[in-house]
């Protein structure tokens, strides 16, 4: 596998919901698809939508810190197995 | 990457059980289509529920250290299964984004009203994040430790609710009034999904059971036990409210318990209640988080640790996106999830993993056969786990 698997997985994730979340809007209320994608990213208002957005940078920068210290482990053991050879 | 193997114990599969199974179901009420005979309908539920987990035990007592996702692998090679793999995925994190809303709502309508409810999804999940950083040992041992107290608190709110005169049994008449269909109805269309079907979350940990000879006994007693108390629940909640409030409350148990009054002193004992939701919420929510988890391990070749916080964090923002308020939640709930999401992801889809199987080893037995060793089942079971 390659690097930056965390954070593929967290885009994936989120992009695999928010259509999941549009499907069901779009079954529930008539809407378009474009309508429905409209709902989700404007339903959150005033504070709700910092604390939530909050949330998600938290989750972002995150799997990116944990991506980069997975590459650091890598490259060490590699560097290791070198000089050992 | 090295995965770390986990152990949970016998009790501790029990107690996640019970938790699971109690979780979410416990806040919203179930089985409010069959009306007084509700309590009859998550009886028969409770059936079925055994079924299902002596059906979900075929795959476990033939593959004992493979999960779900190795099965398919097994049975239909590594492409497929991750496409199969991350439909999973997404149906467990949003089945977890769900339970999370349900407990959102709860504490923001009923018990913190000033709190956004978003700040209570962040924080419930950090948690969440936190324990299955942790492992599911530290869940397991959680749900432990914590599960005498609910059936604490359940029985002293029972003992409230009978010393302060709110019982009246004649609520619960006429049993059967309207037949037996619409018990059958609500136990065959709504109860057989939510939430017994959701075991189905359970193929995931099995690998980690240490004592596999005894997990289908200790199972079955478990959904015995979980429908014991939420029959127990139902009728609590019909015999003190009645049919028609139980039906327009949001939270009936809660609204049961806000019933209770001794001498006027002994009042209020919505604490008891929203632990056992809390615990219930917080096991149920877990454990579907950490079958995704389990998913992404699988697809990424890396320990799910490392997935543990930013999955945490897309299910709060998902809990507050996957509505826009309760009774669009509730109605989601009811008309779209059952239908697209449970059917297909808790009956279809294992179902066609069991044909697999089948086909799998009746193959395996006619090669034998073409090569002059006749193999019985159990070895075929053996070989299989090996590759």
């Amino acid at each position: 596998m390659g690097f930056y698997m965390v954070t593929l997985a967290f885009f994936l994730l989120i992009t695999l919901l928010t259509i999941l979340i549009a499907l069901f809007d779009m079954s529930l209320f008539e809407f378009s698809f474009f309508e429905a994608m409209i709902n989700i990213l404007f339903s959150e208002i005033a504070i709700g939508r910092y604390i939530a957005l909050f949330g998600a940078a938290l989750g972002l920068i995150s799997s990116v810190m944990i991506d980069v210290r997975i590459h650091r482990t890598k490259k060490d053991s590699n560097d290791n197995e070198r000089k050992k050879e | 990457m090295k995965m770390e193997k986990e152990n949970i114990s016998l009790s501790q599969l029990l107690t996640l059980l019970i938790n699971f199974l109690l979780g979410s179901a416990i806040v919203v009420g179930v089985g409010g289509s069959a009306k007084n005979d509700a309590w009859l309908a998550i009886l028969l539920g409770g059936l079925i529920g055994i079924v299902i987990i002596t059906l979900n035990h075929f795959f476990i007592l033939r593959f004992p250290d493979k999960n779900m996702f190795q099965v398919f692998e097994f049975c239909i090679g590594r492409k497929i299964t991750i496409v199969f793999t991350f439909m999973y995925i997404v149906y467990f994190l949003y089945i977890s984004c769900r339970v999370i809303r349900d407990f959102g709502e709860l504490m923001a309508t009923a018990i913190l009203p000033n709190t956004p409810i978003e700040m209570m999804s962040l924080t419930f999940c950090l948690l969440m994040g936190y324990i299955m950083y942790l492992g599911i040992e530290v869940l397991a041992r959680t749900s432990e430790i914590f599960t005498p107290y609910l059936f604490g608190f359940l029985l002293l709110l029972a003992i409230f609710l009978f010393a302060s005169g709110s019982v009246e049994f004649e609520q619960v008449q006429p049993i059967l009034g309207e037949g037996i269909m619409p018990v059958i109805k609500t136990a065959f269309t709504e109860l057989v999904f939510f939430p017994f079907g959701e075991i189905i979350a359970f193929s995931v940990v099995y690998t980690s059971l240490t004592n596999k000879k005894y997990s289908l006994r200790v199972s079955i007693l478990g959904v015995g036990l979980a429908t014991f108390l939420l029959c127990g629940s139902s009728l609590l909640m019909i015999v003190s409210l009645g049919v028609d409030s139980v039906s327009r409350s949001n939270f009936p148990l809660l609204s049961t318990a806000r019933v209770v009054s001794i001498g006027n002193f002994i009042e209020r004992i919505d604490a008891f209640v929203v632990f056992i939701i809390m615990l219930g919420v917080f096991i149920k929510g877990s454990m579907f988080f950490y079958a995704g988890l389990k998913g992404l391990e699988y697809i990424f070749n890396l320990p799910y640790r490392y997935f543990a916080f930013p999955v945490s964090m897309i299910i709060s923002l998902f809990s507050i996106l996957v509505s826009v308020d309760f009774a669009d939640h509730i109605q989601e709930g009811i008309k779209l999830v059952p239908y697209y999401l449970h059917f297909p992801f808790q009956v279809v889809f294992p179902f066609i993993l069991f044909l697999l199987v089948m086909w799998k080893q009746w193959k395996g037995k006619s090669k034998g056969e073409e090569h002059g060793s006749k193999k019985t089942n159990s070895q075929i079971i053996k070989e299989t786990n090996k590759t």
